[in-house]
C-alpha cells in the first residue's frame, strides 16, 4: 500500500504544545518540517499559565522547545505569518510573511495547529471589564500568580495593590452566550481552569476566600471529577447562578456581585476581585485563513472536522489539532497533533531536510583513564568574568584534558572539542541542564563515545556575592562525578516490525488498520467472539453520524487487510519484553500461542455498570443506556411511540464508590432526546440530572432539546429519584424533587433509561500483565512523563479508548491515532538503544529478596530464576534508581548516579581544597 | 555566633527542583553560598547512608528538594525521600543531634522562588541551631 503516495515536507502552523508536538513526532517519522509562528517564541498559551491541571507539567515544555530548535528536521520560522495556501496533497505552495518580506515555501501537507485566542470581555457592559481595574480576566490571573509575574505569585489587586482576601470567578463569559457574543457553545475549558486558579490561591494562602459563580459545573475530562472533589475539599464556594452585574461599592476599590440564588432570591456579596473564566474562540487570523483556502468551518466558527475522521479537514493533506477544531484542553490537543502525524503519514511519503545522522561505531572506553573535556556557554546576562572563572579554575582540576567555550553551533563544537583533545568524558555548564541532556548525548554519539558520558553544571541562581566560590564547588562536583561515570553496555536491538493491539473496538480496529496502512503487521486481539466493542451499543455520534454504518466499514475493512490477523475470543496471559521486542502470550479457547511485536496499544475498551437501584433487572422498562441504543438501532419506531420518557443521569457516577464522571452520558440523553423529539414531538421526556456536562459543541444540541420542550429537572445526591412500579402493569412511577419549585414532581413513565458509569472491562488485569500503571478511577493512567496523554507508563505500550477514560467515538479515533502514530516511531526504526541510564543487579551479590521488585514504581525487576538473582530489564528500565536505594544487599548499581558519586560529594563540596 | 556560616548539603531532584531553579533564576533569586548542591536523577535514589555522610564531612545542615508528591516523574520518588528524611531525623535524635537538621521539601516552578527561599530558610534554621554539636 501507499506506493503512490506523493513525497514532501509538511508545514505546522502554530508553535504552541500541538504545533511543537507534531513537528517533534514527524521530524522522528522522517520529515523535514517547517514550524511557522507568529509571535517571536514557541510555546503558545502554556508559558502564560500558572500551573497546568492535572500536574505540574512546567518542566517539560523547555526541553520541547530546545528539541525543536536543535533539529535540523525543524525549521522554526518565529515572527512568520501564513497569508495564503494553495495546491494540493503533495504540492502545496504556502506564502508566508516575515516582517515585510514574503515567501512561498512548498509542502507536501500542512498541520493547522494556530491554537486560540480567548473571549475579549469589553463587549459586557455589566462587567466593567477595563472600566474597573480589579475585574480581570482568567488570563490576567495566571499570569499574576506566576512567581515571575508582576505580583511575584501574591494575588494583589490592580487598582490598589492590596492583598486580595476574597476573589470571585464569573463562569461562562463569552461562552454558551447567543445574545452578546456570538458564542453559543461551552469552551470547555474554564471550569477545570477556575477550579485549579482557586485552588492553587488557596495553596498560595487558605485564608483567601474563594468563590465560583457557575451555570454548570463541567469537569467531566480524565480525573476532573476528583478535582472538583479536592477544590470543595479546600473550601473553594461553588454558587450555582449566573452573575448578571458587576457592581462598584462607594468609597472603596471593592466590587459587589449581585446574584440569584438557586431559589430565585436576590443576594449581594462583596470582593476584592471579579477573575472572568473568558471563553476560546479560534484564532481569528488562521479561521481567516482557513476560510480563504476553502477549508469549511463549523457553526461555531471552528475547522469543521469530517465524519469519524476528526483531525481532517475537507481539504487533503491539510490536516487540524487543537482549539482551532474546538475548545480543546492541553491532552487533546496533543492527542490530536499525534493523530494528524498519522494521518500525514498515511497521504504523504517522508521528505527530510537532511539525511538521518550517521554514527560512528563507538570506542571502548571501559577501563580508559577518565579524561574530561568542559564546555561551557553563557546565556546572555551572565557576566563575562564567569567565563573566565570557569576557565582559570576547569584547568586545575583532575582529569581535565581542555576546556572551552561553545557558542553558536553549540553541537559541532562540543564534537570538535572532544575529537580534538582526544577526550573521553563531558562537562557542559550552561543554564538549564534539562534542556541539553538530548544535544550533549548527540555529541558523544557523534564523537564516537557511549552518549552517557557526561555530566552539566547548573551556571543558574548564584549569589553575586560568592559567585566565584559558587562555580567552583559546582565545577569541582561536576568534573569529579564525569570522572567517576564508568560507560554502562549500550546495545541496539534489532526492531520486531509489528503490533499487537489488544481490543477490537472502534479504537482497536483504527489502530490496526493505521499501523497496518504502514506496511507493518498486526495482531489484533479481542477477547469477545465478535469485533466492535461498545461501539455496538452506540447508535449515533453527538453530531447524529450513524455509528453503526461506520463500525461495519470498520470491521470489513480489518477483515479483508492481510496485514492484520484478527483473533477474537482471545484474552492475554502474559508479556515479557520491552519496547522494540516484546513477547506476548496469548491464550485462544485454551490454545496458548506466542507473538512477538515492537509495540502495543492497549484499547480492551469499557462497559457500563449494571445498578441494584431504579428497579433495573425488576421491571422490563428500566434500561440501561446501551440498551436503551440497542433497541432504537434494532427497532426504533417500538421506542418512539412512548407517551413518556424518563432519562436518569449520573447512575452510579460521581458518588463515593465511583468518583468518576462518565463524560458522554449528559451528551447521550440529549442526543436520544433530541431525536425521540423529533420522530414524536408529543412525547414527554425528562431528563433528571445533577450537571448538565453537554461542553464543547454539544451545547447546541443542550439548547435544541429545551427548544424542542424536553424538561431537565436537576436533582441532588441527597435527594434521588424514586423509581417504583405502578401496580399491575409495567408502567413506571417517578419522583423527583424539584429544587427550584421545591416540590415532588411525580411523572408516569412508559420507559426509564439509565445512564450508569462508563468503567474500564478488565484494566485490572492488564495492568498487570503489561505492568502499566492505573489511575485512581481504575483507568489505564498516562506517563508520569507527562504531556504524553497516549503513552502509558511503560515505554512502547500505548493505550486508546474507553480504557484510559469514558470519551465518545471521535475522541476514540483519535487516540487510536495517536497512539498509532507513538507506534508507528517505534516500528520506522530498525534498532532501538537499551541501557546506558539505568540500574543493574549484580547478581553474585542479590539474596532474592524482591525488594527491588517492590520497589520499582514500573513494575521492571523480576526474579531471575534460573540465575537465582533478580533481573532488570535495560530495555525498560526508566533510570530513577530507586531500587539501588532501597536493596538491602547494595547488589544494584547505578553508574551514572553512584553510592561513590553520592558518598564522595559532601566532602568534595565542603573542602575547597580537596 | 552571627558570623556563624553553616555548611548545608542539598539533595535536588533533576525534574522539579531543576524547574524551579530556572524559575528562580529568571526572578534573580540568588542561592547563598553555603547550600551547596548534589544532584540525582530522582530523589527516591537518595540513601539514608548518603542523607547521613554530609553530617560526617562536616555539614551543619542537610535538605532533599524534590517534586510535589502528584508530580515525580517517577511516580513516588519524593514519598520514599520523605520517609527516609524522617528516619534519619530519628537517627540523628540518637546521635544527640538535632532533628531539625534535615528537611525535606516539595518544590515545582510554579513557586519557583521557594528553590532558594528554602536554602535561605535553612540557613536561618541552622543559624539558630549553630554549629553541629556545637551543644
Amino acid at each position: 500500500m501507499g506506493q503512490d503516495k506523493p513525497k514532501g515536507f509538511v508545514m505546522v502552523m502554530g508553535g504552541g504544545i500541538a504545533g511543537i508536538q507534531a513537528a517533534l513526532s514527524l521530524s522522528d517519522a522522517g520529515y523535514g518540517v517547517h514550524l511557522v509562528e507568529h509571535t517571536d517564541t514557541l510555546g503558545g498559551m502554556i508559558p502564560g499559565l500558572h500551573r497546568i491541571y492535572p500536574l505540574c507539567a512546567c518542566c517539560k515544555l523547555d526541553p520541547k522547545i530546545a528539541a525543536c530548535e536543535q533539529d535540523p528536521n525543524i525549521n522554526v520560522m518565529l515572527n512568520t505569518t501564513v497569508e495564503n495556501i494553495s495546491g494540493d496533497l503533495g504540492n502545496f505552495t504556502v506564502s508566508v510573511k516575515k516582517g515585510g518580506n514574503n515567501d512561498a515555501i512548498k509542502a507536501g501537507a500542512i498541520i493547522l495547529a494556530a491554537g486560540i485566542e480567548t473571549f475579549d470581555p469589553t463587549i459586557f457592559d455589566t462587567y466593567a471589564y477595563g472600566r474597573l481595574p480589579n475585574v480581570i480576566t482568567s488570563v490576567e490571573y495566571e499570569q499574576r500568580q506566576k512567581p515571575l509575574g508582576p505580583d511575584q505569585g501574591i494575588i494583589k489587586r490592580p487598582s490598589d495593590g492590596k492583598t486580595a482576601e476574597k476573589i470571585a470567578w464569573l463562569q461562562c463569559v463569552g461562552s454558551r452566550d447567543i445574545n452578546l457574543c456570538d458564542a453559543p457553545y461551552c469552551s470547555s475549558v474554564c471550569c477545570m481552569y477556575a477550579l485549579k486558579e482557586a485552588v492553587n490561591t488557596k495553596e498560595l494562602n487558605d485564608d483567601i476566600e474563594t468563590t465560583i459563580f457557575y451555570m454548570d459545573m463541567r469537569t467531566n475530562g480524565k480525573g476532573c471529577e476528583d478535582y472538583l472533589n479536592t477544590a470543595i475539599e479546600r473550601d473553594v464556594n461553588l454558587i450555582r447562578s449566573r452573575v448578571h452585574t458587576v457592581d462598584t461599592v462607594s468609597g472603596s476599590d471593592d466590587l459587589e456581585i449581585a446574584y440569584a440564588d438557586e431559589k430565585g432570591e436576590v443576594k449581594f456579596e462583596i470582593f476584592d476581585m471579579v477573575v472572568l473564566s473568558v471563553g476560546l474562540k479560534a484564532s481569528g487570523k488562521a479561521i481567516e485563513l482557513a476560510r480563504k483556502t476553502g477549508i469549511d468551518l463549523s457553526e461555531d466558527q471552528f475547522i469543521r472536522t469530517g465524519q469519524f475522521r476528526p483531525v481532517s479537514t475537507n481539504k487533503p493533506g491539510i490536516f487540524v489539532c487543537g482549539g482551532l477544531s474546538g475548545p480543546f484542553d492541553i491532552g487533546q490537543s496533543i492527542t490530536q497533533a499525534a493523530a494528524s502525524v498519522s494521518e500525514i503519514a498515511s497521504c504523504l511519503k517522508p521528505e527530510a531536510f537532511s539525511p538521518p545522522m550517521e554514527y560512528p561505531k563507538p570506542s571502548k572506553t571501559a577501563g580508559k583513564k577518565p579524561k574530561v573535556f568542559l564546555a561551557y556557554n553563557l546565556c546572555s546576562g551572565m557576566s563575562f568574568d564567569l567565563g573566565t572563572e570557569i576557565e582559570k579554575y576547569a584547568e586545575t582540576l583532575p582529569g581535565i584534558v581542555s576546556v572551552s567555550k561553545a557558542e553558536g553551533d553549540i553541537l559541532g563544537a562540543l564534537v570538535n572539542g572532544l575529537m580534538e583533545s582526544g577526550a573521553n568524558r563531558l562537562v557542559f555548564a550552561s543554564c538549564t541542564p534539562a534542556i541539553h541532556k538530548a544535544l550533549l548525548e548527540e555529541a558523544l554519539k557523534l564523537a564516537g563515545l557511549n552518549p552517557y558520558l557526561y555530566e552539566t553544571v547548573d551556571l543558574r541562581v548564584f549569589d553575586p556575592q560568592s559567585a566565584h566560590l559558587q562555580v567552583q564547588d559546582r565545577l569541582r562536583m561536576g568534573v569529579s562525578r564525569a570522572n567517576l561515570i564508568s560507560p554502562q553496555p549500550i546495545r541496539q536491538i534489532p526492531v520486531v516490525k509489528s503490533a499487537l493491539i489488544v481490543g477490537g473496538g472502534v479504537s482497536g480496529i483504527e489502530s490496526a488498520l493505521t499501523i497496518s496502512a504502514e506496511g507493518y503487521k498486526v495482531t489484533l486481539v479481542e477477547k469477545d467472539k465478535k469485533l466492535g466493542g461498545h461501539g455496538r451499543h452506540v447508535r449515533t455520534t453527538w453530531q447524529g453520524y450513524d455509528v453503526q454504518a461506520y463500525l461495519k466499514g470498520l470491521i470489513s475493512s480489518v477483515k479483508q487487510d492481510k496485514n492484520i490477523t484478527v483473533m477474537t475470543q482471545t484474552t492475554v496471559k502474559e508479556n515479557k519484553g520491552f519496547a522494540g521486542k516484546f513477547v506476548t502470550t496469548l491464550d485462544n479457547k485454551g490454545k496458548s500461542k506466542n507473538i512477538s511485536h515492537g509495540v502495543t496499544i492497549l484499547a480492551p475498551g469499557g462497559d457500563s455498570i449494571r445498578p441494584t437501584e431504579y428497579l433495573y433487572g425488576q421491571n422490563k422498562n428500566v434500561y440501561l443506556w446501551s440498551e436503551l441504543s440497542a433497541k432504537m438501532i434494532d427497532n426504533s419506531s417500538s421506542v418512539e411511540k412512548a407517551g413518556t420518557a424518563v432519562f436518569i443521569q449520573c447512575v452510579g457516577s460521581r458518588e463515593p464508590d465511583c468518583t468518576h464522571c462518565s463524560n458522554f452520558c449528559c451528551t447521550f440523553a440529549v442526543r436520544t432526546a433530541v431525536d425521540l423529539k423529533t420522530k414524536n414531538p408529543d412525547m414527554n421526556i425528562y431528563i433528571l440530572y445533577r450537571e448538565m456536562r453537554t461542553f464543547g459543541e454539544r451545547e447546541s444540541l443542550y439548547r435544541e432539546a429545551r427548544d424542542k420542550g424536553v424538561i431537565f429537572v436537576r436533582y441532588d445526591l441527597d435527594n434521588k429519584p424514586i423509581v417504583e412500579s405502578l401496580d399491575g402493569n409495567d408502567k413506571l412511577k417517578v419522583t423527583v424533587l424539584d429544587p427550584i419549585l421545591e416540590r415532588s414532581l411525580s411523572l408516569e413513565a412508559d420507559f426509564v433509561s439509565l445512564q450508569t458509569a462508563i468503567v474500564g472491562t478488565n484494566n485490572q488485569e492488564l495492568a498487570g500483565i503489561f505492568r502499566v500503571n492505573l489511575d485512581h478511577d481504575g483507568f489505564f493512567s498516562e506517563s508520569p512523563e507527562k504531556l504524553k496523554p497516549v503513552d502509558t507508563s511503560i515505554k512502547g505500550i500505548y493505550m486508546a479508548g474507553l480504557a484510559v477514560y469514558p470519551k465518545d467515538t471521535a475522541e476514540s479515533i483519535t487516540q487510536a491515532k495517536a497512539a498509532s502514530a507513538r507506534a508507528l516511531e517505534i516500528l520506522s526504526q530498525d534498532t532501538v538503544q537499551v541501557g546506558g541510564l539505568v540500574a543493574e543487579v549484580m547478581p553474585e551479590k542479590c539474596a532474592v529478596c524482591c525488594t527491588c521488585v517492590r520497589t520499582c514504581p514500573f513494575n521492571v525487576p523480576v526474579i531471575d530464576h534460573e540465575r537465582g538473582a533478580a533481573f532488570i530489564e535495560p530495555g525498560l528500565c526508566q533510570g530513577c534508581g530507586m531500587c539501588v536505594a532501597e536493596c538491602p544487599g547494595k547488589a544494584i548499581i547505578m553508574s551514572t548516579c553512584s553510592d561513590q558519586m553520592l558518598t564522595e560529594a559532601p566532602s568534595l563540596l565542603l573542602n575547597s581544597d580537596y | 555566633m552571627n558570623d556563624f556560616k553553616p555548611q548545608i548539603i542539598a539533595f535536588c531532584c533533576a525534574n522539579c527542583a531543576s524547574s524551579a531553579a530556572q524559575v528562580a533564576e529568571g526572578m534573580k533569586k540568588a542561592l547563598p553560598e553555603n547550600v551547596k548542591i548534589i544532584q540525582v536523577p530522582c530523589t527516591g535514589r537518595i540513601e539514608v547512608l548518603h542523607l547521613l555522610k554530609p553530617f560526617e564531612e562536616g555539614a551543619d545542615g542537610v535538605y532533599v528538594a524534590g517534586c510535589q508528591e502528584d508530580s515525580c516523574q517517577y511516580v513516588n520518588g519524593i514519598t520514599k525521600a520523605t520517609k527516609r528524611v524522617e528516619h534519619v531525623k530519628k537517627i540523628l535524635e540518637e546521635l544527640d543531634i538535632e532533628p531539625e537538621r534535615i528537611n525535606v521539601f516539595n518544590l515545582y516552578a510554579g513557586k519557583g522562588q521557594e528553590f532558594v527561599q528554602v536554602a535561605l530558610d535553612m540557613t536561618d534554621k541552622i543559624k539558630e541551631l549553630g554549629p553541629v554539636m556545637s551543644k
